[in-house]
């Protein structure tokens, strides 16, 4: 099921239409009957595992009354999820490398939900349990393929104040036209239809120049599909009145790592920010860690391999060397002259950018071993 | 970009440019629109 695809459209058209027909006290229960529709028809599979880790996630958060043994369910329920996501990333794998379809829709962006809202439950910013809002919430088809990672307490809020709303739907249908033109016409259209062939054509000219071309490449399609997709989805929740939370916020315009992750897949980067970064953080105060800590659970989430976790340490040093430069270089620079700090901000710039179009040079490739030949082509080496 | 373009635009001009951008949008969608599934599948985390 791709969002490209004219059934998929026509789904949506349905879901939208369908959702607000439906009486108001009733769209809670809309918004899951059609997702599980809309799963049962392309991936039932999906639709039984995705309903068995709702139902655990459940009562791990909600089962007893008692509080006195509620934290070790709560992490219980938090390890089963993330350990299901595990055996789901290896099995995936092998699923891949046969060519089969039975992979799982959305069970990774899935996960990290379940175990937000279980982390919130422990922290005691999700009170009461509402099944029925969590059900609706699980199961909203926006954003159950491919993200983004929305939040339980924004949901339920958009959920309760829940009215027709013409300027958001407008919004809405704008944001899905510019998705679709950022996936349709500028990633597959220019990039994969007009730009690849001349990359192509760059590698006998300079093979360090088509190194950093086929990078720059990647990393554009990586950015111009996801950021479609997101658009997308956060268009079409529009279209039933929810505000998601927006997934990429102009990341090349970033001048360190540090605000570069806060603009690249803004959902996962502040669930790993939350959920892995502030724990380590606060418990051995201890920035380079946590920013190690967080990025190699970042890149471990995408995919369970050599490569990904080389990727993840890659950022997470990226990050921790922005830190220490932050911390030595702050007074010095804030005394500079204005037209010497916009040169400074300029060649932050350029660093931030090679640093990211570089480690793209990681994942690009199938293996790692492929990843650092290519990685090592940036700068010349054969 | 509506917002920003009736601020300093009258709005017949605004509404006109707003519509040929949206159509241009959707005249290169159709232009290019090709549907490749494969190419997706990545995404399909």
């Amino acid at each position: 099921m791709t969002a490209e695809s004219i059934t998929t459209v026509l789904w949506l058209l349905g879901g939208v239409t369908g959702y607000w027909a439906t009486p108001a006290r009733w769209r809670d229960v809309f918004l899951p009957t059609f997702t599980a529709a809309l799963l049962g028809y392309y991936a039932p599979a999906s639709l039984a595992a995705l309903t068995a880790l709702a139902a655990i996630t459940w009562l791990a958060a909600h089962g007893r009354r008692s509080s006195t043994a509620s934290a070790a369910r709560l992490m219980s329920g938090a390890g089963f999820i993330l350990l299901t996501l595990v055996i789901y990333r290896i099995s995936s794998r092998e699923l891949q490398e046969d060519g089969s379809t039975a992979l799982l829709l959305g069970f990774a962006f899935y996960t990290l939900r379940l175990m937000h809202y279980l982390f919130e439950v422990y922290k005691r910013t999700i009170t009461h349990g509402e099944w029925r809002t969590f059900v609706a919430w699980l199961f909203f088809f926006p954003s159950i393929s491919v993200g983004p990672i929305h939040r339980y307490p924004e949901f339920r809020r958009d959920l309760l104040r829940q009215r027709w709303d013409s300027a958001l739907f407008s919004e809405g249908l704008e944001r899905i036209l510019y998705g679709y033109v950022k996936i349709v016409v500028i990633a597959s259209g220019l990039i994969g239809g007009h730009a690849s062939p001349w990359i192509e054509s760059t590698a006998q000219a300079s093979p360090t120049a088509h190194a950093w071309l086929l990078c720059l490449e990647y990393g554009a399609l990586l950015y111009f599909k996801f950021a479609g997709y997101s658009d997308i989805a956060i268009g079409v929740s529009r279209l039933l009145g929810f505000r998601i939370i927006e997934n990429f916020n102009y990341p090349f315009i970033a001048a360190n790592m540090g605000d570069f992750w806060k603009r690249w897949h803004i959902s996962l980067s502040s669930w790993c920010r939350d959920y892995a970064y502030m724990p380590v953080w606060s418990r051995w105060r201890n920035g380079a860690l946590a920013a190690i800590a967080s990025m190699l659970i970042l890149g471990l989430w995408h995919e369970l391999s050599w490569r990904y976790l080389v990727w993840g340490l890659y950022h997470g040093t990226g990050i921790m060397l922005w830190q220490r430069w932050h911390t030595a270089t702050t007074d010095y620079r804030q005394r500079l002259p204005r037209a010497a700090q916009w040169a400074w901000y300029g060649l932050a710039w350029c660093l931030t950018l090679g640093f990211v179009i570089a480690g793209f040079a990681i994942t690009r490739e199938t293996t790692l071993n492929k990843g650092i030949a290519l990685l090592m082509q940036l700068f010349g080496v054969r | 970009m509506y917002h920003y373009l009736t601020h300093y635009l009258p709005t017949p001009i605004a509404n006109t440019i707003m519509v040929l951008w949206y159509s241009a949008c959707l005249l290169a969608i159709l232009w290019y629109w090709d549907i490749d599934s494969q190419a997706f599948r990545y995404l399909e985390l």
